[in-house]
């Protein structure tokens, strides 16, 4: 999957508003246990998103995805 | 040729001369313009002054600092100034005019006024901060948001500068293996074309500010003396008012510079310059972890509520059910001891009535016993007295009755003859047609009893319904009942499929 199926920000800023959202709906109470989750998630998948990108892992997978596409380019 | 002196003689001659004019100290202002320092520790600087306006040298003459003032001078720099004394500085010199027969002509600098050098430094330094506090800039790059992650980098410094190497170095090597993209804006970093070709960098580092984070200014070692063109006006200015976040660390210990104070952040040397930029990087991260940490105790927290809700709710539901238990088993209780009460009352009064009912038969069987006896009695006494009289009145009529028969008995005898005599004839003649008649009649009756006979009926072709064996009706068959039908040669098996009312 890319940024855009995972529908993950461009940016630091945008990701950690998001995340602070959640942790302020969230910390607010009015979200019920059912919809906790799918928030969790979201929130695990931003903190992973910018940790990535700290470390630029997101730069070096989108480099060999990139490299794979030129292969199979050139199989067909 | 017999006036000449050998250039010994005439370089003593100056010698004495100037000794004897120049044996004062002086205090000059003098500008460095190249120290050379030797390995032995004395120092031979070019010593010039230059014109204000046109920059040129109007003079120009040879140093000398041996090595103990050298020493003691640079000491005296690094305590008050906080940096070496360099090439291209304007100091105010102590000197003593030198003349030697081989060297010529020098001047011995003893001593440097710092303050005077402090004081050049300082009139510049104030002279820019005050332009740009009017101008209100002094704060304006701090004011401008910090990055969260400052990770793509115009580094203006140069390749060779030991600064630039530190900076990227730590950079490279974080032990949280954090990834920097920077590029190098080449740029001289002391002197007169620091302030050009820096700001010519910040110009070109503008045009491409949409692919950087923020810009660093580094340089390695240096003096303060070096370090003036970072009190200059225009290059302070140009980081005050630039749109990104600038950083500096060029590397001084004692008075900011202009640049440094107008800077977003200013580090005393590269080294701590990159450790910042790592510290902020890590700062960001650690927020993300806080988050997590703080989401993973918000759910437990949650799921804790949770459970503890349903045991609260289990244990009161198990309190109200033992409780309900209790009242209906205590209501029963209280029924049953109303129950036993009430029955144990009405056997007593039942009992009671029993017993009266018992007394009042008893009593009344008791009188009516009485009473037959006495009936009994009045019998018995009446039909003594009776019968006597009853014994007599027959007594008198049987003496009569032989005197009436022998009259009667014989007409009647007669009578009883003739008659017995008639019957006598009638008695064939009856028994004839009663025996007749009784026959036919018997075989009238045998005629029925053939005709409804089972055996006959099933001949007629009509069917039997059994049901094990025993014979059963429409009233008492079922649905699916299996039954044997029989009839006169064969029996045949039938499962009732419906049942229908007629």
């Amino acid at each position: 999957m890319n940024n855009e199926e995972l529908n993950l920000p461009t940016s630091y800023e945008q990701a950690f508003n998001e995340l602070q959202q959640i942790v302020t709906e969230i910390e607010r109470g009015d979200i019920t246990i059912d919809l906790l989750l799918p928030k969790v998630q979201r929130a695990a998948q931003l903190i992973k998103f910018c940790r990535d990108k700290l470390r630029n892992t997101e730069d070096e997978v989108n480099k060999i995805i990139k490299q794979l596409e030129d292969d199979n380019c050139d199989d067909m | 040729m017999e006036n000449f002196i050998t250039l010994k003689e005439l370089a003593k001659q100056i010698e004495s001369i100037i000794n004897l004019n120049f044996n004062n100290t002086y205090w000059v202002l003098l500008e460095i313009q190249k120290l050379n320092l030797y390995r032995t520790g004395h120092a031979y600087p070019e010593l010039v002054e230059k014109d204000e306006k046109t920059n040129k040298i109007v003079a120009q003459m040879r140093g000398i600092i041996w090595a103990n003032d050298y020493l003691y001078i640079q000491r005296k720099f690094i305590q008050v100034l906080g940096s070496e004394m360099k090439d291209g500085i304007r100091v105010l010199a102590k000197c003593i005019v030198n003349f030697h027969p081989v060297y010529g002509l020098s001047l011995r600098i003893m001593d440097i006024d710092t303050t005077y050098s402090q004081g050049l430094l300082e009139q510049e330094r104030l002279l820019t901060i005050k332009k740009l506090q009017q101008q209100g800039l002094l704060d304006a790059n701090k004011q401008i948001p910090f990055p969260l992650v400052p990770q793509r980098i115009a580094i203006i410094s140069i390749e060779t500068s030991k600064g630039f190497s530190d900076f990227v170095g730590v950079l490279a090597n974080n032990e949280h293996c954090y990834s920097y993209k920077y590029t190098l804006f080449p740029a001289v970093l002391q002197g007169e074309k620091a302030v050009e070709t820096i700001t010519e960098q910040l110009k070109i580092i503008n045009l491409k500010k949409d692919f950087y984070d923020i810009v660093v200014i580094v340089r390695g070692g240096g003096g303060e003396i070096g370090l003036s063109a970072y009190n200059d006006y225009s290059l302070a200015k140009a980081i005050a008012t630039f749109p990104l976040p600038v950083l500096t660390g060029i590397g001084h210990s004692t008075n900011l510079t202009v640049c440094d104070m107008v800077a977003h952040y200013s580090a005393i040397t590269p080294t701590d310059l990159g450790y910042y930029i790592i510290d902020k990087t890590l700062e960001f991260e650690n927020m993300l972890l806080n988050i997590g940490d703080k989401l993973i105790n918000t759910i437990k927290q949650k799921q804790n509520n949770y459970k503890e809700k349903i045991n609260n709710t289990r244990f009161l539901l198990l309190r109200n059910i033992t409780s309900q238990l209790y009242a209906y088993q205590s209501n029963l209780d209280k029924t049953i001891n109303t129950f036993t009460q009430l029955t144990n009352a009405k056997i007593n009064k039942s009992s009671i009535t029993l017993i009266q009912i018992i007394n009042t038969i008893k009593y009344q069987f008791i009188s009516a016993l009485e009473k037959t006896n006495n009936l009994l009695k009045n019998y018995n006494f009446s039909l003594k007295t009776n019968s006597k009289n009853i014994i007599n009145i027959e007594n008198c009529k049987l003496d009569n009755i032989p005197l009436i028969l022998r009259h009667k008995s014989k007409s009647h005898l007669n009578y009883n003859l003739l008659r017995l005599k008639q019957i006598n004839k009638l008695i064939p003649i009856n028994l004839k047609q009663n025996l007749s008649d009784i026959k036919i009649s018997l075989n009238k009756a045998q005629q029925i009893i053939d005709l409804s006979s089972p055996n006959h009926i099933l001949k007629m072709g009509y069917v039997m319904l059994k049901k094990d064996n025993i014979i059963v009706t429409e009233n008492n068959i079922n649905k699916n009942d299996t039954i044997v039908l029989e009839g006169y040669k064969n029996q045949m098996e039938a499962e009732i499929i419906n049942i229908e009312k007629k």
